[in-house]
Parts: structure tokens; C-alpha cells; sequence
């Protein structure tokens, strides 16, 4: 400690000799330095390793492929060649994303709400359960979903059972709606953990107060807890969405035959079609169709919490 | 408003939600005690061959010896950065802080199909480094590194720094002002942050994918084995790594339920 | 965007549930030991081998004690499809991988795009007791080296449950009957369709080698069996297997021999035969892959792979062809019929090899252009 100050006092003495900086100002520009190096490995690895690949990515997609090679170029034939292609596809994808974010979401934020303000002490146990859902990994968790909805399947057998059904019926898989469950129950934690944050800001004395001048349960929910809720419930929609939006797995193995999504094209021009500039083109063109269906969402949102 | 689950209708949610959550972790459990390889009902018996079997199997070693030292190097890494990036956050007013958060967020936003090509072209094409096992630890650390920033951010902006201060103007330095008086008090949290970071990391298939080049981790070589078959050794192996967060967690509950 | 308090609710969602727990501690050391266990198991001062191809294949190079006499340490990288490993070279493998098994059709444009290293067949001892109608393809020679050796091959036949189909289907376009509405399989192997299909539904002499207007008919005929009787496209072969083993289809458009050993494992006997219009056939290569790191271990290595014993196993374990004929002896009596191993030109007249399609301009439709045309089935 001691020699930390002996420097100390000897580079302000110099410092002062050399009749530049006066004291205050060494030692701010001491901790300000101190200050920005702490950060600077995350922002090094934000920069180079996201920003930097995402850059090169992007303008990639103005390449050209030509006899297996790729070529640097600046041309649009790739997003014309997208939209031309692929506009189907990506009106499905938008589909299920959008399903699978509005189901995530509202259960999402039920849930949330439930172990903020229903469930008491069981809420911790909730929330650990939440976490829990992110481990086991993800094939072999489809494959439990197979196991779930196929035609020999447990929801199949318990129909069965119950006598509702007499065949066991081939409509919970391969196809559209077993790509939205799947992805749900993938998605729901990541969706209430945000949620949940949001509401765990909110007093339990503001809504005690509330309801002491008189405002009905109804009210005090439309008045304090949605307006508090919705970045959260944004952040929970956005995150499903564009997530749902990118993904391939999933319908590869749950989806019918009309459920090819975007991502299964993308990571096909990597795998099959060593069209980088195409997959690049094509990735870009969905977060570009994404962005105005999470606006309107924002702006939904915003509009449910005034009235 | 504390009353615990009042309404039924409440109940009912709570519990169907509850069960659409971890009926899925329990068949990946249960199938891996199953003596038929569908998994599937009837599971034709108990057996605990599917643990022999990946035990017996090299290359779910090697697969989980990479998977270790991915997690490993980013349990220390990714925890260390972000905790230190997280430190200079919450010292910065609440606004400026919020939009460094976002941006440092961005990763956990995008498609992991967008990040790991972009990783991939980027490693490849523009720098030209041969893909491997480093490659994929950068690539984890772009997507855990949010989750640790944030967590440790939450944790530190109502940290009280006169703590600090008063160790500093007492003459510590900065490392032993944070050693002694920071890090105590985060230390759990650093450690939760650390976990959520392994478990994602340990979890990814896609960016793995792309950006490791030969060998497996644990998620693609699960993801290999359905391109041909895929046996409930993978459910055994998904079993271990389970019981070993469940039960860790529910011992240190106990242990800590018992020592106040 | 009104962003603002995401991350703090992120946050403050993840601190109420992390902070307050100390049990996370114990959590933390107990990974931290399992992490360590993990890495600390393999021994050092090994020589690693680094080898890509289907799960399975892998049978003949662990069979016996080749490995552990040379001290290898063998590094598996299983392949989603023979695209992946041109791939994987192009994006850094080059100089990192030992040894790939390879369909043969790719191996010229493996060898024009240099990813090949040409095989000295002198090293090769065993090379002049393979399948000499295999060794003696065109495909396998660039610029009259050899650049694969042949070790593996099979048909594409239909498949089926026979609990329900009941006799081998005559005609591939048995998929077609409107009682298998609803439970066909696709699986998405371009090449293999193509090779399926291209000359059943063209009639064409090499099915590979097609105009523009008969792959466009392939494809559209593709597209009927996909919207009007197919359950589901597989993503992979494996995964056809687990549907056959779930009864979620009875019938395919596209198969591969060692799909009935899977689903057999999960407790489901399927059939498979070879309709009238003939199949493709398949037939993989070992290739040394450019500035392999460990030539001399390699050349070993195949040897190995190729000696009577492994291919014996390989045969038996996969249901596969294998391609020595001193190891045919050794092979049960079923298997020897099911390939026909005395006779391998009649079976290559039901099952025929078709190169890859073009890669340049021409009379027929290149390569991308099926790509390109394949693509449509998958979207519609």
C-alpha cells in the first residue's frame, strides 16, 4: 500500500515539475484509464467477434458465387433472388414465429405473474423449475417430444384411454403445430425470466394502495402492473420471435412436409450449395421482414397500456 | 396478495404449465433406465446398459472431453470479462449504463444460425484461422457473455460503492478493495452467472456446429448420432448431467437450510 | 424502440433468483469437479487421428487392435451428408484431417478443387483383391491417379413395413396407392433421390444425366408423392428409422440397407426390396484428404480397414457391402445372397451407379441446376 502512494506522490511531483497536469487531474486520469480497461475485454470480444463477423457477413451478401468460389462483388442479385425465391418460405416462418411468440409470451407472462403474486412461497421453486427446462439438451428433448405426440405416442394413449378417440390420431406431429408447441416449450423460459423481472419491480405497497382508495383488482392490473410489465413482455416477444424466427432444428424433425422454414434453406446454402453470399442475403432478408412485426408488437403494446 | 395459489383456476395454470415444462425432462430421464432403444412406451423394463454403453463409448469421451474444456474455458472467461465489464456498468449513471446493456444484449437476440455463420465465414474467409476447439470457446463467449454481464449487472446497481471507497481512501488498492470488499458480497452471483454461462455453453449445438470444424462436442455429436441412430445412451448422458445440477442444487439447500 | 428496462428486468429477474441462494456455490464446485474429471480422463503422448464420415463406418477402424497397437487417439467427426465433408475441407479442415470416407461421385470435383491427396495403390496391399468392377470406375481417377479406394457399398431400395405391405411393391410408384396416403417417407438426400428417381420417372439410359425439362419432371413428380401422400420429409435416414420403429409410415421413396439394421434395434422388423424400374447404388471411397498430417499411419490405417477381419464386422454390424473378396467367404450366407457377390454385374444392373451430375454447362442439366430444382421440392 505504501508504494502504491510513494509513485503516487512521485508522479504528481513530476507531473507538477514538468508543469503539466495538477494533481486532481493525474489522479482522474488514472482512474478513468483504470476505469475503461475493466470493460475493455467484453467490448474487444463484442466488437471482434460479433460486431466485426456480423459486418463481414452483411456485406457478404453483396458477393457473388461463381464456380465455387466466392467472388467480393457489389450487387443486390442475391436480395432481388431471395425475394424472388424464398418470399413463401419466409411468410411461413413469419407465421409460425409469430404464433410461437404470441403463445410463448402470454403464457409466459401468466406464468411470470402467477409466481409473482399467486404462488407465494412456492414462486422460488417455480422459477427454479423454469431453469431447469434449459438443461437435458435440445435433440434429445425433441425426441421426448416425438415420444409425446407421435402416433403411438403418450398424449395418443391417454385419448385412447379416456375413450375420446378410438385411432390414435396422426395430427399432433409432422406439421406446423407441432413446430409452434415445440419451440414454446424451448422458448418459455427465456421468455419468463424477463417477465418476471419486470415484475418483480413493481411494490407490493403500490398495489396494496391502490386497492385501499378503491381500485378494483382489474384496474390496479391495467394501471400499475401491465404498464410495468411491458418492456419485459417486449423483451419476452422479441426474443421468442426472432429466435422461432432463425430456427431449423426443430421443424426438421417435428414439421410435416410443408413446414420447411427459412433457417433449413440458410444453413442448406452452407451445407449443400456453398452459396455463402446467397445465405447471407437470405439471412439478412428475414431479420429485415422481422423488424416490422416486432415495431408493431412494441407499438401494441404501448397502445393496451394507455387506454 | 401472498395467499398461496387462492384461486383454481390459478392452480390448474400453475400446474399445467408446470407439467407441459418437465414431462419432457422426465421422459428423457425415465427412457434412459429403458431396455428398448425406441424411446418410446413400452419401454420393455429397467436397465442400466445405456449408462454402460456411453461408458464404454470413445467417442462420447472424446465428445465430453471437449464439451468440458469448452465449458470450463468459458466458465472462467466468460465470467471473468463479463464481470469486469460489469463492474464499470453499474458505475455509470443508470441511462448510459442501460443502452451499454442493450448493446452488449444484442447477441442473445439474434438467431444462433445467423451468429454461428457469421463466425464461421468471418474465422475462414476474412481471417483465415483454421476452426477448432478455440474457435468455438470465442464463439461462446459472444453468447454468454450477455447472460454474465447482465446477471452481475443486476446484482452490482444497488451495490453500495462508499464500501469501496472508504477501503480505497483507507489505502487498499483497487485489486484488494474488490477482493476484500467487492467480491464477497457478489461472489454467489458471479458463481450463478458462471453456472448459467456453462449451461449455455454446454447446451449450444448451432454455433458449435459451425464454428469447430473436426471433432464433437457432447450437442453435435447427439446431433451426428440422429443422422444414423440414436440410442438412449444419449438420454443416460442427458440423465448425468441433470441429476448433477438437480442434485447439487438440492444438497447445498439442504446443507444450507441446516447451517442457518 | 421502448426497450428501455429489458435488460434491468433481465437482471433483476435472474439476481432475486441467483443472489439470494448460496446453494449455487456447492452447484459451482461439484461442475467444476465434473469439468475436470473430464478433461483429465484421455492419456497424453498419443497420436491423434482425425477422420470424417457416417456413424458407422467407423466399425472397421475400431475393430481389432489396430488403434491401440499405433497409439491413436481417434478423433470421429460423423457427417450430416457427403456435401458436409467437402465443406468442412474447404472451411479450414485442410491439413487437420487424416482420413474421409467419400461417395465416389464427388471425388472429381473433390480432385479439380484440390481437397484430394492421390493414393500410392502400391502401398495399398489389399488393392488388388477388391471389387474390380469398383476399383475400375472412372470416377475414382483424376488425371489418371487413383484418389479413392473403394470399401463400402450398398443399394437405395424401397422399404417397408411388411405387417402392412404385405408383398414387396412391383413398382417404386407403389407410393402412390391411396392406401398409403398419409404414411409415406421422404427423406432429404438430394443425390439419393436423384438417383432413385431420375431414371424411374424419366426412363432415362443414366439417371443422372438428365435435360432440364426431365429433371423438371422428376422434380414435379417429386412434388406429387411430397403434397399429396407423403407423412413427413425426413431430415435423415436415422430418422426414418425412428418413424418405421414409432409406426408413423409403412413405405418410402428412397432407402439404404443399413436403415433396417436401426430400426430392427428399436424393435421393428422392416423388409426391403428392389422394384422393377432398378434403384441407384451407392459406393463410398476412403480418400486421404489434402496435406494429411499423418500420411504413413494412414496408408495403415486403410490397410486395415480393408483387411478380411473389419470388413467382415463392418458387414455384419451395418449390413453393408464391403468390397474385398477374400473377406467375402467369411460373411454369413444371407448377406452373401443379399449383395450377390457372385454375381455383382447382374446386381449392378438393378442397382446402378450414376456419376454426379455435371458441374459444367451442356446438354444436361448441371449439378446447381438440380440443386437449384431440388430446392422447389423442398419449398412446395
Amino acid at each position: 500500500m505504501i508504494p502504491d502512494k510513494t509513485v503516487e506522490v512521485l508522479k504528481d511531483g513530476i507531473a507538477e515539475a514538468i508543469g503539466r497536469r495538477p494533481r486532481r487531474a493525474a489522479f482522474a486520469f488514472r482512474s478513468d484509464l483504470r476505469r475503461w480497461l475493466l470493460p475493455a475485454p467484453a467490448a474487444v470480444v463484442f466488437a471482434g467477434l460479433f460486431v466485426a463477423p456480423v459486418a463481414f457477413f452483411f456485406a457478404m451478401s453483396f458477393w457473388r458465387k461463381k464456380a465455387m468460389r466466392l467472388v467480393p462483388d457489389f450487387t443486390f442479385d442475391n436480395y432481388v433472388e431471395t425475394w424472388e425465391k424464398y418470399a413463401g418460405v419466409i411468410a411461413i416462418t413469419l407465421g409460425i414465429a409469430l404464433a410461437t411468440a404470441i403463445l410463448t409470451t402470454a403464457i409466459a407472462f401468466a406464468f411470470a405473474y402467477l409466481i409473482r403474486f399467486k404462488a407465494g412461497r412456492l414462486g422460488p421453486a417455480l422459477l427454479f423449475i423454469t431453469l431447469l427446462t434449459l438443461f437435458g439438451g435440445y435433440l434429445v428433448k425433441i425426441y421426448a417430444w416425438k415420444s409425446i405426440l407421435g402416433k403411438d405416442g403418450i398424449l395418443n394413449s391417454a385419448l385412447l384411454w379416456l375413450g375420446i378417440v378410438r385411432e390414435p390420431l396422426t395430427i399432433f406431429i409432422y406439421n406446423p403445430g407441432a413446430v409452434v408447441v415445440t419451440l414454446t416449450y424451448f422458448l418459455l423460459p427465456l421468455a419468463v425470466l424477463p417477465i418476471y423481472g419486470s415484475l418483480r419491480t413493481i411494490d407490493d405497497e403500490t398495489i396494496e394502495a391502490a386497492r385501499d382508495v378503491g381500485a378494483r383488482p382489474r384496474h390496479a392490473f391495467r394501471d400499475i402492473v401491465f404498464p410495468l410489465a411491458r418492456p419485459g413482455t417486449l423483451a419476452a416477444f422479441t426474443l421468442s420471435f426472432l429466435v422461432a424466427a432463425g430456427d431449423y432444428v426443430t421443424p426438421r424433425f417435428v414439421g410435416g412436409p410443408y413446414t420447411a422454414m427459412i433457417g433449413d434453406f440458410i444453413e442448406q446454402q452452407f451445407s449443400l450449395r456453398f452459396d455463402w453470399p446467397m445465405g447471407s442475403a437470405m439471412s439478412f432478408s428475414v431479420l429485415a421482414a422481422c423488424i416490422p412485426v416486432v415495431l408493431t408488437a412494441a407499438a401494441l403494446l404501448s397502445w393496451c397500456g394507455r387506454r | 396478495m401472498t395467499r398461496v395459489l387462492a384461486p383454481p383456476l390459478w392452480f390448474a395454470f400453475g400446474f399445467g404449465v408446470v407439467l407441459f415444462m418437465l414431462t419432457p425432462l422426465v421422459l428423457v430421464v425415465v427412457f434412459s433406465f429403458g431396455r428398448n432403444a425406441l424411446t418410446s412406451f413400452p419401454m420393455g423394463g429397467f436397465t442400466l446398459d445405456w449408462y454402460r454403453a456411453l461408458f464404454a463409448n470413445d467417442t462420447f469421451w472424446g465428445a465430453a472431453k471437449n464439451s468440458g474444456i469448452v465449458a470450463t474455458a468459458i466458465g472462467l472467461g466468460s465470467t471473468v470479462i463479463g464481470t469486469m465489464a460489469a463492474l464499470t456498468l453499474s458505475r455509470l449513471p443508470a441511462r448510459y449504463a442501460q443502452v451499454a446493456l442493450q448493446v452488449f444484449g444484442f447477441p442473445i437476440m439474434l438467431p444462433a444460425l445467423v451468429i454461428g455463420i457469421a463466425l464461421m465465414t468471418y474465422f475462414v474467409r476474412l481471417l483465415d484461422v483454421p476452426l477448432g476447439l478455440p474457435t468455438v470457446i470465442l464463439g461462446h463467449l459472444v453468447i454468454t457473455q450477455p447472460f454474465v454481464i447482465l446477471i452481475v449487472h443486476a446484482r452490482l446497481s444497488g451495490f453500495d460503492y462508499s464500501l469501496v471507497d472508504s477501503a480505497r481512501d483507507l489505502g487498499a488498492s483497487p485489486l484488494a478493495a474488490f477482493l476484500t470488499v467487492t467480491l464477497p458480497i457478489v461472489r454467489t452471483t458471479i458463481i450463478g452467472a458462471a453456472l448459467i454461462a456453462m449451461a449455455v455453453s454446454l447446451d449450444d449445438f448451432i454455433v458449435t456446429f459451425f464454428s469447430i470444424g473436426n471433432g464433437n462436442t457432447i450437442p453435435t455429436l447427439v446431433w451426428s448420432m440422429v443422422r444414423t441412430t440414436l440410442d438412449p445412451s444419449i438420454n443416460a448422458s442427458a440423465t448425468i448431467l441433470i441429476t448433477l445440477t438437480v442434485g447439487a442444487t438440492l444438497l447445498a439447500l439442504w446443507l444450507s437450510r441446516y447451517r442457518g | 424502440m421502448t426497450h428501455n428496462d429489458v435488460q434491468q428486468s433481465w437482471n433483476a429477474a435472474m439476481a432475486d433468483w441467483l443472489s439470494r441462494r448460496r446453494f449455487l456455490a456447492g452447484l459451482a464446485a461439484t461442475g467444476g469437479a465434473a469439468a475436470m474429471t473430464l478433461a483429465s480422463r484421455p492419456a497424453a503422448a498419443k497420436t491423434t487421428i482425425t477422420w470424417m464420415g457416417w456413424q458407422g463406418y467407423e466399425t472397421p477402424i475400431k475393430s481389432g487392435t489396430f488403434l491401440a497397437d499405433n497409439d491413436i487417439d481417434f478423433q470421429p467427426t460423423f457427417i450430416a451428408s457427403n456435401e458436409e465433408i467437402i465443406t468442412k475441407l474447404q472451411a479450414g479442415g485442410v491439413g487437420k484431417t487424416d482420413l474421409i470416407t467419400m461417395y465416389f461421385g464427388y471425388l472429381p470435383l473433390m480432385a479439380e478443387g484440390g481437397l484430394l491427396e492421390p493414393i500410392d495403390t502400391s502401398r495399398v496391399t489389399p488393392f488388388g483383391d477388391l471389387v474390380p468392377q469398383f476399383t475400375s470406375q472412372e470416377a475414382v481417377k483424376y488425371e489418371g491417379q487413383q484418389m479413392g479406394i473403394p470399401w463400402n457399398w450398398g443399394s437405395l431400395p424401397i422399404m417397408y413395413d411388411p405387417a402392412v405391405v404385405t408383398a414387396p411393391p412391383a413398382s417404386w410408384f407403389d407410393v402412390m396407392k391411396p392406401e398409403y396416403k398419409g404414411k409415406v417417407a421422404m427423406v432429404d438426400d438430394p443425390l439419393g433421390n436423384l438417383l432413385v428417381w431420375g431414371r424411374t420417372v424419366t426412363g432415362a439410359e443414366v439417371g443422372t444425366l438428365l435435360t432440364k425439362e426431365q429433371l423438371a419432371k422428376v422434380i414435379d413428380f417429386m412434388i406429387e408423392v411430397k403434397t399429396k401422400q407423403a407423412r413427413a420429409f425426413f431430415a435423415t435416414y436415422g430418422d426414418m428409422a425412428d418413424a418405421f420403429a414409432r409406426n408413423e409410415i409403412v413405405i418410402t421413396t428412397i432407402g439404404w440397407e443399413a436403415v433396417a439394421v436401426w430400426t430392427l434395434q428399436k424393435g421393428k422388423q422392416i423388409a426391403y426390396s428392389i422394384p422393377k424400374e432398378g434403384t441407384g447404388m451407392f459406393m463410398d471411397c476412403l480418400c486421404i484428404p489434402k496435406d494429411c498430417p499423418h500420411v504413413d499411419l494412414v496408408y495403415g490405417l486403410i490397410n486395415h480397414i480393408l483387411s478380411p477381419e473389419p470388413q467382415k464386422q463392418f458387414a455384419t454390424e451395418q449390413s453393408a457391402g464391403i468390397t474385398n473378396l477374400k473377406a467375402v467367404p467369411l460373411l454369413p450366407d444371407d448377406l452373401r445372397k443379399s449383395y450377390s457377390y457372385g454375381d455383382i454385374d447382374g446386381f449392378m444392373q438393378r442397382a446402378r451407379l450414376f456419376p454426379v451430375p455435371p458441374t459444367k454447362e451442356g446438354q444436361y442439366a448441371t449439378y446447381d441446376d438440380f440443386l437449384e430444382e431440388y430446392e422447389r421440392l423442398k419449398r412446395a
